[in-house]
């Protein structure tokens, strides 16, 4: 099991100030999957991604990625935060972003070389913004910004993706590159994991899917777990039309 | 030895402090914390009354430490206040800043009471005094500027990284916490040594003004670096030139003025730039 | 009866800033107090440039156009792309770097000392005697800072519930009508009178303390914004008795010890909710 699985999560729970934000998960993801986690807004899915990868404390839980701790696959695992997170006025170029995600092959005496350039720049291409280059960030567009920073993870080389709300306010072209590349690296063998927000594409562009609302609702494959009765479960706080006319709780 | 008169010292040593606070105030501007450097910079007078209490003389060095302890202990209570409480980071600055500014106040009269009182020097702190410098200190001063702008570009990757998106920096394995408790002691010591130049009051304007005056100009951090340490080196320059020739004008002041004109310049220049080139695409469509 | 009126000054600045203390901390804007403080020195300079007199009224008028002046052109330089804190620092400490400067070319013969101004010292409050209503005498600071408090007192007041919905939610207050702009420029300009009017006696450090510190301390204790303006000005006017009592015991300077003794009382409540909130 634990050579199929990317991911194993067991009882995880994170708090903050006495309030629970996710409690008691427990699932697995299988490797070569590219997975959706969603739930209403303030169901915790950015916490818990955030908990993952030790970026916000956890009360109780076990995280195994490939079945080791996240410290020990620190290198096999690659993060595309929410854009909302970001300063972008700061003066960094587009390259200069990209390059990040070569930051940890680094000694802290060493610089980047010309191979880092080449590296990063394929990674530019591969998402179409090799034209803007040395451009500073704030020049580029919402969509523009994200295929940007696809690209940094991209250079990370990494197994596992973890990506926060990707497709969140961005144009149809990015949409297309971004689920484009991500199903290249599906078929790299590599697993993805995305905090999507769009209940109406889940079956176009996922194969399995979690779904959260501060506890474990379900998880499992697209196609038996993404169900209206799940979903009626897991938004039974606000009206979801699944189908059936007016879906109450 | 470098045959220089007095001024020239003075005048290099200024230059260095501009270029340091100007590469410093790059990084407090990215990070957000351009008022902390006011609160710290009110801060460090406690421990300077306190070290000249301690040690009885005037020591250019004891109160160098005295004031950093005082700035790095100002600091640690912000950030606690912060943490344990409901109130925000400009409440909790406001408190500390008032709070340690006026108990080094009170040591003041105490100390003014004293018998040596009033030559204490610690009124050079509070409104600085460039021309009373000693040559030691100032050469000592001008190798710490060198020395850690040199170590800031030389670890500018790292700083990139730390500024830009620090949860992303921990992902990628750099230390933030190291590198917090870096930028503190950074910003702390030029505060410290920036101090007996332009005083306690002046002091956060030379880390707030070049960074900003740079951004119209920039697109990377090398070059709002650059940028900055140069505005913080060419008012400083002027800004002393100019107080050597009248007679009441004061040091620190004329510097700040300099470091302001120049961000006014670059604010209005940033304007034209954008305002041509809106006439320039209007002339073509 | 100097030390009478030293007493009923000190308390009536710090019920003063202790009251708009509470709605300065809760807008968060503390630090723009900390820079209008500074700035009035300028306005007080060059009103002392135009009418050449250091009288109540031109000191006033000037002050308060430097805080909202202040107030302007920060908000201006924030628009043209610069952050908050930073736009707030360019501001101020240029304007007092220019005020400093006009003060040791033009009028190092005259009586405004940038020390002074800076630390105050309350034995220098002008005790020119002033009469009021013709019924009786009272020194000019103190008269300023009754009128500076009976027009804070009615105008906060007055405005209470609305500014209750700005300070809580900006926004919604702006979508349903209010005049935010409009109101935060009357708040800068009820500020800088306080500034102004408590300036003159207590100096640029302790009118921060006052403001900021006993607020701080009474929002620790509760979450309505009622019992928060009381306690902040009860904790402010003991905060004043206390460090006059201390000054006079220990002969030091009576502004710096009732602003370290807002921070004694700071540190405890802060220590005791610590605790509260653990136990």
């Amino acid at each position: 099991m634990t050579i199929l699985s990317a991911l194993t999560v067991n009882e995880l729970k994170i708090a903050y100030e006495q309030k629970t934000i996710v409690n008691n998960v427990s699932l697995t993801i299988p490797k070569g999957s590219i997975t959706a986690i969603v739930g209403p807004n303030g169901a915790g899915k950015s916490t818990f991604v955030k908990g993952l990868l030790n970026l916000v404390p956890i009360q109780q839980g076990e995280i195994k990625f490939f079945g080791q701790s996240y410290q020990a696959v620190k290198e096999r695992i690659g993060y595309v935060p929410q854009r909302a997170d970001i300063d972008w006025d700061f003066p960094v170029s587009v390259i200069e972003v990209v390059l990040m995600g070569l930051h940890k092959t680094l000694k802290w005496y060493q610089r980047f070389n010309s191979q880092h350039h080449h590296v990063a720049r394929s990674a530019l291409e591969q998402v179409g913004m090799e034209a803007y280059i040395n451009q500073h960030i704030k020049q580029l567009s919402g969509g523009q910004q994200q295929r940007v920073f696809l690209a940094r993870a991209l250079v990370e080389q990494a197994d596992l993706y973890i990506l926060d709300e990707p497709l969140v306010g961005i144009d149809k072209v990015t949409e297309k590159i971004i689920i484009q590349q991500l199903h290249l690296l599906k078929e790299a063998g590599k697993t993805i994991l995305v905090v999507h927000h769009d209940l109406n594409t889940i079956k176009q562009y996922f194969d399995h899917v979690i779904l959260l609302n501060q506890e474990l609702i379900a998880y499992g494959e697209v196609e038996t777990t993404f169900t209206p009765h799940n979903l009626k479960h897991t938004f039974k706080d606000t009206h979801v039309i699944v189908g059936e006319p007016y879906a109450h709780a | 030895m470098l045959m220089l008169s007095n001024i020239h010292w003075v005048l290099l040593c200024t230059i260095a402090l501009g270029a340091l606070s100007g590469t410093v105030s790059a990084l407090t501007y990215w990070k957000n914390q351009s008022l902390m450097s006011d609160a710290l910079s009110h801060a460090v007078l406690p421990g300077v009354v306190i070290s000249y209490m301690l040690s009885g003389i005037k020591q250019t060095t004891f109160m160098f430490i005295g004031a950093a302890i005082s700035a790095l202990l100002a600091s640690y209570f912000i950030t606690a206040i912060t943490k344990h409480s409901k109130l925000k980071a400009d409440t909790a600055m406001g408190i500390v800043l008032a709070t340690f500014f006026s108990l080094g106040l009170v040591l003041l009269t105490v100390v003014n009471n004293m018998p040596n009182g009033q030559q204490s020097g610690i009124s050079s702190f509070i409104y600085g005094q460039a021309a009373t410098l000693l040559k030691q200190d100032m050469q000592l001063t001008i190798m710490l500027a060198i020395i850690v702008i040199s170590l800031i570009l030389f670890s500018l990757k790292q700083w990139r990284l730390f500024l830009f998106d620090p949860h992303y920096a921990r992902l990628q394995g750099l230390n933030v916490n190291r590198f917090e408790r870096l930028y503190l002691f950074i910003v702390v010591l030029t505060i410290v040594i920036g101090i007996k130049a332009v005083g306690i009051i002046l002091m956060a304007a030379l880390l707030i003004i070049p960074a900003a005056a740079s951004k119209y100009w920039s697109t990377t951090l090398a070059q709002t670096i650059m940028l900055s340490s140069l505005i913080g080196a060419s008012s400083s320059a002027i800004g002393t030139w100019i107080s050597t020739q009248g007679h009441f004008i004061p040091t620190g002041p004329m510097i700040v003025i300099m470091a302001s004109s120049m961000f006014t310049l670059s604010l209005i220049s940033a304007k034209c730039k954008a305002w041509l080139s809106r006439i320039n695409l209007k002339g073509l469509s | 009866m100097y030390f009478t009126w030293l007493i009923i000054a000190a308390i009536l600045v710090a019920i003063l800033c202790s009251f708009i203390g509470c709605f300065l901390i809760l807008r968060k804007q503390a630090l723009m107090a900390d820079a209008i403080s500074h700035t009035i020195l300028l306005g007080i300079v060059l009103a002392f440039l135009v009418s050449s007199s250091l009288d109540g009224l031109p000191m006033l008028i000037g002050g308060s156009m430097a805080g909202v002046f202040t107030a302007a052109l920060t908000e201006w330089i924030r628009h043209r792309g610069i952050k908050n804190d930073a736009a707030i620092g360019i501001v101020f400490t240029t304007l007092f770097a220019i005020a400093v400067v006009i003060i040791s070319v033009k009028t190092s013969h005259v009586h405004i000392d940038v020390n002074h101004t800076i630390m105050g010292e309350m034995a220098f409050i002008p005790w020119e005697l002033v009469s009021v209503f013709g019924l009786f005498e009272a020194p000019r600071a103190v008269v300023l800072l009754v009128i500076a408090a009976i027009v804070v007192f009615i105008i906060c007041l007055g405005l209470y519930e609305r500014w209750k919905v700005i300070m809580f939610d900006e926004q919604y207050a702006r979508v349903i009508g209010i005049n935010t702009s409009g109101y935060n420029y009357l708040f800068m300009l009820l500020l800088s009178l306080v500034a102004v009017a408590a300036f003159d006696a207590v100096g640029s450090i302790l009118v921060i303390a006052l403001l900021v510190t006993p607020a701080a301390a009474a929002y620790l204790w509760t979450n309505k914004l009622s019992v928060m303006l009381i306690l902040s000005t009860i904790i402010g006017a003991c905060s004043a008795l206390i460090g006059l009592l201390l000054a006079w015991q220990w002969d030091t300077t009576m502004a710096g010890m009732i602003a370290l003794v807002t921070g004694i009382i700071f540190t405890v409540s802060f220590v005791l909710n610590k605790f509260r909130r653990i136990a």
